[in-house]
């Protein structure tokens, strides 16, 4: 019974904190241009993220280090310094966008400015990875990330045309007034979105956070099989919600404000407060992610001692290495850029950074010295070089598609 | 566990590398398309789909559906994306007198649709102000369809 509900939490904690503010603009800015033409590639990026997940999870549980700490020594410094620079940044990058999504979030429900939020936010985030244990700090950002799943009511009690809705997703085409071009680029932003590269350095390094062994690998792939894809559905209704509300209007999202006025529209206020909790919970779950990778990245390339499971002191170099990141994030939005310009770059070149993430943890889950009889079966390696090509591909396009387009104007 | 580097990884990831670097080069540069005319019709839309969420946010006001702070950051925001749009339009290098004209017209569409979202905003702020709620919101929808026809109108001609 107790492992039951250790599964249960695992996939409802999976789910709630699939989603982040890449996801949530993403989603709402395609939804709201190109309708439900799209959703192909979330269920792509899905299946892939589920894919390296487990990969880097298993990795974990069985040699009980890290995926980063393996690929700096199983490729060596200059390869991991490679695969370190891209993450880092995107990484960087992502925890910006993030903290100040928390301060947009929290802008909507009280009015006051998100410049006032961002030090609370980011504050908030230091105190949370300093006093909390993981595992609470893991089960309550994704338990409350789970009142997201209005989204998903929302798109019922809009009453859409299925057929419609079914059409455009079961037959993608470019809608009148886009290009192709604009159509690619979102594209592989959705795709970037997915699979941004935090999420799988977290994974592996929240493994060995949870001591987990070879006998867990079955719960962490049933949480991600089962979690990840119910966490996408979540992201397709964002996008169904947009698709349905701001398209035929002709709203194109351009903030947070507008990517909740469907669900204000579905359900009014208490719709609203349901998301505004989801919102705040998978963005403060999201940066506490982003900040522990940023720390997890830096500490295990140079061999630092890392981990919340030990005291601060004990690793300190890994405390005062996410305070500094904190600190660059909090000065980036002290700038005054918009959080959701940073969160629309931020998972364009996530998919820059692609190939450097992953074909690294391929080549690690593929190495019998460190995996033994757990290395990746025939069928995982099939999928993970369809999904090297898929994966080159976006983070070759990505860069051009973006200067043609205009950054999808 | 002993240190090794086998070339075969290094080449991929090398490759990988090389093949997302070229792909950037090799993409070029390119500027957006249409001139002046093509520029004002982007800004035009913008406004007008700024417009159309700020009727939306306004009306769920209206029918009591959402929270004053939601729907006053959201006129905000809208504010912010208009005026954005405006200093586009105003900014804009013409050089014939039929691109004058569009940057006329569009600023003129434009401020309409600022001018009702303020006009909201202050409705929201202080329901003291407008007495006749209704109106407003039917400029603001006025406004949004004003810019939205002038923003196809635009595209078609670029």
């Amino acid at each position: 019974m107790k492992r039951l509900l250790g599964v249960a939490l695992g996939i409802l904690t999976a789910i709630g904190g699939f989603v982040d503010i890449g996801d949530l603009v993403t989603n709402a800015v395609v939804g709201s241009r190109f309708g439900l033409s799209l959703v192909w590639v979330v269920v792509v990026g899905v299946i892939g993220i589920c894919l390296f997940a487990q990969m880097s999870g298993r990795v974990a549980a069985v040699s009980g280090r890290a995926t980063f700490e393996i690929i700096r020594e199983r490729l060596g410094p200059r390869a991991g310094l490679a695969n370190l620079a891209a993450s880092f940044l995107i990484n960087l990058l992502t925890l910006t966008a993030e903290v100040g999504g928390v301060a947009l979030a929290l802008q909507l429900a009280s009015s006051v400015e998100p410049t006032l939020w961002v030090p609370v936010a980011a504050f908030a985030v230091w105190l949370v990875i300093w006093r909390v244990k993981f595992s609470v700090m893991e089960n309550v950002t994704g338990l409350l990330g789970l009142t997201l799943i209005v989204f998903a009511v929302a798109v019922f009690l809009l009453h859409p045309d299925w057929a419609e809705l079914a059409g455009q997703a079961m037959a993608p085409s470019v809608p009148a007034g886009e290009t192709g071009g604009a159509y690619w680029y979102y594209a592989v932003a959705l795709f970037g979105a997915a699979m941004t590269p935090y999420e799988v350095f977290f994974f592996s390094s929240g493994a060995v956070e949870e001591k987990w062994t070879r006998k867990d690998i079955s719960q962490s792939r049933l949480n991600v099989v089962i979690g990840f894809p119910l966490g996408g559905i979540l992201s397709i209704s964002i996008a169904a919600c947009a698709a349905i509300v701001l398209m035929p209007r002709g709203i194109e999202v351009t903030t947070l404000s507008q990517v909740v006025q469907p669900v204000v529209e579905a359900g009014g206020k208490l719709a609203l407060a349901f998301v505004l909790v989801g919102v705040v919970a998978a963005t403060f779950g999201a940066a506490l992610e982003t900040t522990l990778s940023s720390g997890y990245t830096l500490a295990q390339f140079f061999g630092w001692s890392w981990g919340k499971f030990r005291r601060p002191a004990q690793a300190a170099r890994f405390h005062i290495a996410m305070i500094v990141c904190l600190l660059i994030g909090l000065g980036i939005l002290a700038t005054g850029v918009d959080p959701i310009l940073v969160t629309e770059y931020s998972v364009v070149f996530s998919a820059v950074a692609l190939p450097l993430t992953y074909i690294p943890i391929l080549i690690v889950a593929n190495d019998k010295q460190y995996m033994g009889r757990d290395v990746n079966g025939r069928l995982t390696n099939a999928f993970g070089m369809i999904y090297l090509v898929i994966i080159v591909v976006a983070a070759v396009a990505a860069i051009p598609l973006m200067i043609v387009t205009g950054a999808g104007a | 566990m002993k240190y090794r580097r086998p070339p075969a990884a290094q080449r991929m990831v090398a490759a990988a590398v090389l093949a997302a670097l070229t792909g950037s080069v090799l993409s070029g540069c390119a500027t957006m398309s249409g001139g002046a005319t093509g520029d004002a019709a982007r800004s035009v839309s913008d406004a007008a789909s700024a417009a159309q969420s700020a009727a939306l946010a306004f009306e769920q006001h209206l029918g009591e559906r959402t929270t004053d702070a939601a729907t006053g950051v959201t006129l905000d925001d809208m504010l912010d994306e208009v005026q954005t749009a405006a200093t586009s339009v105003a900014e804009l290098e013409v050089s014939t007198a039929d691109e004058r004209e569009v940057r006329q017209t569009a600023a003129a569409t434009i401020r309409e649709c600022s001018d009702s979202i303020v006009a909201a905003r202050e409705q929201v702020s202080d329901p003291g102000v407008t007495s006749d709620a209704g109106a407003l919101l039917h400029r603001l929808e006025a406004a949004a369809d004003a810019a939205s026809e002038l923003g196809d109108e635009l595209e078609e001609r670029q």
